[in-house]
């Protein structure tokens, strides 16, 4: 009695188990009840074998995904033209703050208000006892744990870089912003885009600057005139030349990127970086002391830095229409310039 | 102002919203017992003590929260459709922004309001009398009041706060904290003495003056002297009784609890009426918050739902209450039912100690076979906030006449009759089913016991059927 | 390269230590005509190049005209070709760049299950780093088919040109879902061939309708598996479909043990009578008698006792 009611109840667990045993489900049993509805081909041999027809069902679902998908279709275009019918109604909200503006419509230099960078949280630091205190002179005070950062300390410093970038992109340097953190990747971009410059969002490769032959080697380059078109005649002439190095660096998290900075100062690249309380301000040129972890803050200040480098950008092409070159050209043919020149002295 | 002498920094930070946070509150004291207690420290607390926090769904899907950091999507926006959160701190040792879900108060809050009840101040509800005590809002002129505020000099207006402390609550260290602030503060306390000395003196010549018919234009004001003014304070120290409403009245202490009876008949420090308003207040001691403790505004519950077909109602819809211990011995005391309604938990006033008829099933035992737990319909008809800040929610199970007009009918469980042919557990535990009843689900369709003559049962449900008839 | 970028960077900090010497430039550029200022400041840089000190403030006597011409054929500046220079895989990150641009663009299009999109052939591994030259990890290149795959998730009917022309950059060339088997037929005997495999063995089997006969090697079934579960297991296709006695079956298979040799012709045997009836595919597919076991001996290391298990270690 006791054997029964165990088989059973184990039987039951089986069945509630609901596995799939494939290989093994043929030797359960030497008996086979496998009724099959499929009409057998043994009374004619010699026909073509009929490929398999779908059953009822699966064309019933197959039908019913079909109209399923164009209803979506369908919704999909009315909502289209409802919203282009639609747009133009309404009242327009000014003022608003939009998250996405930062990415879209950054911030200009002449934007910096106090009111912003407070708005971006650009104020918060660390927790006080991560502090560095080499940023001492940044620090407005202690509140809730943490340190705040002064605001106009923070206004003052990102108008300074600023400058620099934008008279880097008006001698035509070369920018990289590198912001490796988790969701950096956008603004970083963006800058980038913004700025004429380059950009890195994911792990910087040790050994980029001090052994860039290596890492670099492979990647391509280009000869661009003044006007920054390209000029494929010197592709050739670029073969042995060494990998290129960025005129100034701007790091967004200095803290994960200790070796670029260091590999900067080895080359003497200048960088500019985020400061948050608990970094080093010595490892770079110019600090811009600020909150470096909420991604608005970093938005806005790669956003103000992009925007920088953009002006002088165009202050460049500007001049280089009126055929002024503010910068020294690159040695590939300095004999060229200096004949081009001596004609014209 | 000292905000105009501020840097333009230190003015925008004054005034930014995180500054704005208030300070997180004092926990809810813990019961003075020696016994050990097994709660947990992830329960919800009583009462709220940090804000909660809530972000516009743009920056709620960057994670931008205006904190140091952005919190994540795993156990904000993806957790929720409704996020809320509550920070602890802003940024700690270990790079992290230390927040938890605020959900627990928000929900609770926002049920209660479900419950369309106003506020009442506390007052001890007693079933057994079958009196239910009147509803009296705290928003009532004469109860809404501070120390500060003007109709509490009226005639039997009472007060919310005092700025005192309540002394029968204060531990040994506080109390001395409390009688070294006084002793700085004796000269203000004595001028105030004197004050009210001089102002007691002039009444009483006044009302004498009044008694002989003297004009009382020409009574000049009474100077007291240093003399008269020690001699009152050395009768005062000799009287208790008499040095006790003054004491209370000067320094603005709440009442203490009633006198233990043991005293009753000795000399002691006695203490004027309660100005509190509620007696019970006078015995848990002062209320930690404003006594509607922000949960509803409402005055009174002169509401009535506008049935469509039935009309006006007397009761408001009643809402379901969860058993969360059904009554019997607990704890080797014989306890009342626990139900939980809206998040609050709530006696089970009506579950009477022996058997009742038509109980709600689940109320005397736990019952495992009810899908989704033992519940049953409650009108909630009272809520306080007591000294503590937890909220007193009193409710009566809800009558038939309130249920019908909702709808609303109490969950029954399947009978296990022949003309009920639904399959119960008594079948699988007697192991003649083969399939194990799913008991977290309600059963839809009914499952015959047996399908080996089905010709017999109908047959069976007339004889059945005609058996009762004829009997009746 | 190295001075170049000193010598832009010193103009930028001279310009913000003193502004005096821009603003005099800038005023002095605004104030002349243009074509003989921009001569005359263009004929002072090129002089400072020659003066290690000087910072383009000297004012030059009026130049003629510049030929334009000239002036676009010189080299300025050496340039990286890609945004994503320094990130050392710059062509991998301006691809996957483009398509999480294309795919935040047309993010809102409506969707098929992912079983009714088209199917497409996607660069392999290797032949994606082939493709752009730089070696890609396996992690990222998964992150971009990821992209590719939503892509082309949009339903085919509304997709957008340019989606399906970034889709098609990253196919292989040719397209290996358009090539169709031949269907396998019977021979002019009535005989379907079928080769299965499993651990070392391999086997042929041909079916010719019958009563149930069973050849392998020349020899009887019986004679060839002396154990039960053997014999159940070479003929469980023709058991499974209750075929046993409609089918001859002559089996040749070498190699392996027993076991291997028994389950090799199942796989052959439910092959061949899959060409017979192809409408016994699900029922052979859940018998699991066309699944391939892939599984082989793994190899003998040296250091190794078998092919995982170490020598007992010995201490000294």
């Amino acid at each position: 009695m006791i054997v029964r009611q165990l088989c059973l109840w184990q039987s039951r667990q089986l069945l509630a188990l609901n596995r799939q045993a494939y290989a093994l489900r043929r030797f359960l049993s030497t008996e086979t009840e496998t009724q099959t509805a499929v009409e057998t081909a043994v009374q004619t041999p010699s026909e073509e074998p009929t490929t398999p027809i779908p059953s009822e069902t699966a064309l019933e679902s197959s039908t019913a995904a079909l109209s399923a998908r164009g209803t979506a279709r369908e919704a999909f275009w009315k909502k289209e033209e409802r919203r282009k019918q639609f747009r133009r109604l309404g009242s327009v909200v000014t003022d608003a703050y939009d998250p996405g503006d930062l990415i879209r419509n950054p911030p200009k230099p002449s934007d910096i208000t106090l009111e912003l960078l407070l708005a971006s949280q650009t104020h918060l630091g660390h927790s006080t006892s991560r502090w560095n205190p080499q940023n001492s002179r940044y620090i407005f005070g202690i509140r809730d744990g943490i340190h705040i950062i002064s605001l106009d300390v923070t206004a003052a410093y990102l108008r300074r870089a600023a400058k620099v970038v934008e008279e880097v992109a008006a001698r035509g340097g070369i920018i990289l912003f590198a912001g490796t953190r988790h969701g950096q990747k956008r603004t970083v971009v963006r800058a980038a885009e913004l700025a004429g410059g380059y950009h890195i969002f994911e792990r910087w490769i040790p050994g980029s600057l001090t052994n860039g032959e290596q890492i670099l080697g492979h990647c391509e380059v280009k000869v661009v005139n003044a006007l920054d078109e390209e000029l494929p005649e010197y592709a050739e002439k670029l073969e042995d030349n060494p990998a290129l190095k960025p005129d100034l660096v701007v790091c967004l998290n200095p803290i994960e990127n200790v070796v670029l900075l260091r590999e900067c100062g080895l080359n003497n690249v200048p960088t500019i970086g985020i400061i948050d309380t608990d970094a080093d301000p010595t490892r770079v040129t110019y600090p811009i002391p600020a909150n470096d972890d909420s991604l608005r803050a970093v938005g806005v200040i790669a956003g103000v830095l992009g925007r920088a480098g953009e002006r002088g950008q165009h202050r460049r092409l500007a001049a280089a229409k009126q055929g002024v070159l503010e910068y020294r050209p690159t040695s590939l043919n300095l004999d060229l310039w200096e004949i081009w020149s001596w004609d014209y002295m | 102002m000292a905000a105009a002498k501020l840097s333009p920094t230190a003015n925008l930070l004054r005034r930014s919203r995180l500054f704005a946070l208030p300070q997180a509150l004092d926990l809810p004291p813990e019961p003075p017992t020696s016994k050990s207690r097994a709660d947990s420290d992830t329960a919800t607390l009583p009462h709220p003590i940090r804000p909660s926090i809530v972000t516009p769904a743009s920056s709620l899907a960057r994670g931008d929260w205006g904190f140091k950091r952005p919190l994540p999507a795993k156990s904000t926006s993806l957790k929720s459709s409704k996020p809320v959160v509550r920070i602890n701190a802003i940024d700690t040792f270990e790079h992290v922004t230390d927040f938890e879900s605020a959900a627990d108060h928000t929900m609770t809050l926002e049920k209660f309001q479900e419950l369309h009840l106003p506020m009442s101040l506390p007052a001890k509800v007693n079933y057994a009398t079958s009196i239910v005590p009147r509803h009296n809002s705290p928003f009532e002129t004469n109860v809404d009041n501070t120390e500060t505020s003007k109709p509490i000099n009226e005639v039997g207006s009472k007060q919310f706060r005092h700025t005192g402390p309540w002394l029968a609550g204060l531990s040994e260290a506080d109390f001395n904290a409390y009688l070294r602030r006084v002793q700085k503060d004796k000269p203000e306390i004595l001028r105030k003495l004197r004050d009210r000395f001089t102002a007691q003196l002039n009444a009483e010549r006044k009302k004498r003056a009044q008694d002989d018919g003297q004009d009382l234009a020409t009574l000049a004001p009474i100077q007291v002297t240093d003399e008269d003014f020690q001699r009152y304070i050395k009768v005062l120290r000799s009287d208790p009784a008499s040095l006790g409403p003054v004491l209370f009245d000067l320094l603005d202490l709440p009442s203490p609890p009633a006198v233990p009876s043991d005293r009753i008949g000795q000399v002691y420090y006695q203490s004027p009426g309660t100005k509190l308003s509620s007696s019970e207040y006078a015995v848990w001691g002062p209320p930690s918050t404003h006594p509607s403790a922000g949960l509803s505004y409402s005055r009174s519950h002169a509401l009535i739902y506008n049935h469509p077909n039935n009309g006006p109602q007397t009761y408001q819809r009643p809402v379901e209450a969860r058993i969360l211990r059904p009554k019997g011995r607990f704890k080797g005391k014989s306890a009342k039912a626990i139900a939980g309604v809206g998040g609050i938990a709530v006696e089970d006033v009506n579950a009477m100690t022996f058997a009742e008829q038509g109980a709600p099933a689940g109320l005397a035992s736990f019952d495992a076979t009810i899908p989704g737990g033992a519940k049953y319909y409650v009108t909630p008809f009272r809520a306080s906030v007591d000294s503590y800040g937890r909220i007193q929610l009193a409710s009566f199970r809800a009558t038939t006449a309130a249920k019908v007009a909702y709808g609303i009918q109490e969950y029954k469980k399947p009978s296990t009759g022949p003309l009920t042919p639904w399959m119960s557990v008594d079948e699988f535990t007697r192991d003649q089913q083969r399939i194990v009843p799913r008991l977290d689900r309600p059963r839809t369709s009914p499952l015959p016991i047996s399908s080996q003559e089905p010709a017999q049962k109908t047959e069976d449900v007339a004889r059945n059927l005609m058996r009762t008839l004829s009997s009746s | 390269m190295g001075w170049q970028s000193a010598n832009s960077m010193v103009h930028a900090l001279q310009s913000i230590r003193s502004p005096r010497h821009l603003r005099a430039l800038l005023s002095r550029r605004s104030t002349n005509s243009a074509h003989t200022n921009t001569g005359a400041s263009l004929s002072t840089h090129i002089q400072t190049w020659n003066d290690a000190r000087g910072y383009a403030t000297q004012v030059q006597p009026a130049a003629p005209e510049i030929n334009f011409e000239k002036f676009q054929a010189l080299p300025a500046r050496i340039i990286p070709t890609s945004p994503a220079y320094f990130s050392g895989s710059p062509k991998f990150i301006d691809h996957s760049l483009r398509l999480e641009g294309i795919l935040a663009k047309y993010a809102s299009l409506p969707t098929v299950p992912a079983r009714e999109a088209p199917r497409m052939a996607w660069f392999r591994l290797p032949q994606f780093r082939e493709f752009v030259g730089e070696p890609i990890p396996t992690k990222k290149y998964k992150g971009l088919l990821r992209i590719l795959q939503r892509l082309n998730r949009i339903d085919p009917a509304i997709t957008p040109r340019e989606v399906r022309d970034t889709l098609n950059d990253f196919l292989r060339p040719g397209n290996p879902y358009d090539i169709k088997l031949a269907p396998r037929t019977l021979d002019e005997l009535g005989r379907a061939r079928g080769k299965g495999k499993r651990k070392a063995s391999h086997a042929v089997v041909h079916l010719v309708e019958g009563e149930g006969e069973v050849l392998i090697n020349g020899k009887s079934l019986t004679e060839a598996f002396p154990r039960v579960h053997d014999r159940e297991s070479a003929t469980w296709a023709l058991r499974c479909s209750s075929r046993l006695d409609k089918y001859n079956v002559w089996a040749r298979v070498k190699g392996g043990g027993t076991t291997g040799q028994a389950e090799a012709i199942t796989l052959a045997l439910a092959r061949a009578l899959l060409v017979h009836e192809p409408a016994l595919k699900p029922i052979l597919r859940r018998a699991g008698v066309i699944t391939v076991d892939p599984r082989r001996v793994e190899r003998k290391k040296p250091g190794r006792k078998k092919a995982r298990k170490m020598p007992t270690w010995v201490k000294r």
